[in-house]
């Protein structure tokens, strides 16, 4: 493992990482953010409706 | 075979059953667990020191490097930069694909959000989470893994995914209770693909009931002989993996690129960046700067047009890997790419008659109306 190696490692995993421990705190602390998000299990496309 | 056949009915009677949405529910919390299992796993690798004390050099050190070391002795790091084939893959294979940008899928689910909905932070966060699997997981767990196990020559040439499946059951072998977080690990990868291939069926569904006006029965028949035809071709002309592989690329990759690189111009200069961002911070709790708008606008579509230019002239002189070769001199990329061509013309019919249905209905409405 080269330095340039550990570099490119520690920056992509750190930036990755901290990118989505930022958005998870933002949803969690943001008052109401989570009734504005969306996974596709909220998402009524004809097909899913019984 | 069977598993195929079996992949094939297990999505089918979920869309047909209406079931998805109580998968995908159930997947709010199987993903999460999936990453915690990937966790695990990513703690045994960076923990496998040397396995085989006869091979010194098969270790977890050399094994990242072979990962992340920039290659520049050689020259091949400059090489790969170099390459419009690699930027293609990276941005309509890799990015575009498993963030589902550039085909129907977000176009669709986007269709059903709310006015308000947060676009800015739901998007961020997808991303994250998406590069979070990708970049941290993946790429500390199965190149480096598949180093230690396999070897130089056993990496070279095989696909990610490919090699999971290859040396991920190593990994598990060596770890107490290795079967158990195994089991389970592979289990839930299964359901995140089962959801994947049904977020994929839903929208041609949906266009079918929506737009169509078929009944449950009748669309996912449709779409499921479409779909079983398919299959059987890319099963039939197996050999060499050559109908998959054009199918792949030419939709997978090319198709998906042009997609996304018309709707990158779309937002930048059809929509406008004014509207465009209007929208975006409509009800976000995260500022989205403006200076997004001109990436989208500017240096998005500068670019993905450059990686195009660079990648087409790459492939019109290539001597080896050239899918335009392929499609003039292959009869079975002919056909995969017929194929291809004949479901396009069909799926635009679909849509035209659909918008006349729609056109007939408001028609209707505004009647009733008066």
């Amino acid at each position: 493992m080269t330095p340039g190696g550990w570099l490119i490692m520690l920056a992509s995993v750190g930036f990755v990482t901290g990118l989505l421990a930022w958005c998870i705190y933002k949803v969690i602390v943001t008052p109401d953010s989570s009734e504005h998000l969306h996974t596709q299990a909220d998402i009524h496309t004809p097909d899913v409706e019984t | 075979m069977i598993a195929l056949a079996i992949c094939f009915v297990l999505n089918f009677v979920l869309i047909y059953r209406g079931l998805s949405k109580g998968i995908e529910k159930f997947c709010l919390f199987a993903m999460p667990l999936l990453v915690v299992c990937a966790l695990v796993v990513l703690g045994r690798v960076l923990t496998l020191g040397t396995p085989d004390p006869a091979q010194p050099d098969l270790n977890v050190l050399n094994g990242l490097g072979y990962m992340w070391n920039p290659k520049t002795t050689d020259g091949s790091f400059m090489q790969s930069l170099m390459n419009g084939q690699m930027w293609l893959e990276a941005t309509g294979q890799q990015i575009f694909f498993s963030l589902s940008v550039g085909f129907g899928i977000i176009i669709t689910y986007a269709s059903y959000l709310k006015k308000d909905d947060d676009v800015a932070l739901s998007s961020l966060t997808s991303n994250a989470g998406n590069e979070f699997c990708e970049v941290a997981l993946g790429g500390l767990i199965t190149i480096p893994a598949a180093f230690i196990f396999l070897g130089t020559a056993g990496v070279a040439g095989q696909g990610t995914f490919d090699l999971g499946f290859k040396v991920l059951p190593q990994v598990f072998e060596t770890m107490p209770g290795g079967r158990v977080v195994g089991t389970l690990f592979f289990f839930l990868l299964f359901l995140a693909a089962v959801t994947s291939s049904l977020s994929m069926l839903q929208p041609a569904i949906a266009l079918l009931e929506e737009g169509l006006g078929l009944g449950r029965k009748a669309s996912v028949a449709m779409l499921g002989f479409i779909t079983l035809v398919g299959s059987l071709f890319v099963v039939f002309f197996s050999k060499n993996l050559m109908a998959l592989d054009t199918m792949d690329f030419w939709v997978g990759t090319l198709c998906i690129f042009l997609l996304a690189t018309f709707q990158t111009i779309l937002f930048g200069w059809g929509l406008g960046i004014d509207k465009g961002m209007e929208e975006i911070n409509r009800g976000a709790s995260i500022p989205v700067p403006r200076l997004v708008g001109y990436v989208l606008k500017y240096v998005a579509p500068i670019y993905l047009i450059t990686i195009f230019v660079v990648w087409l002239y790459q492939q019109i002189t290539a001597e080896k890997g050239n899918y335009f070769k392929a499609l003039a001199n292959e009869q079975v990329a002919q056909l995969s790419v017929g194929f291809i061509l004949v479901v396009a013309v069909l799926f635009m019919l679909f849509i035209a008659q659909s918008v006349k249905r729609w056109e007939k209905l408001e028609r209707q409405e505004q009647e009733a109306k008066r």
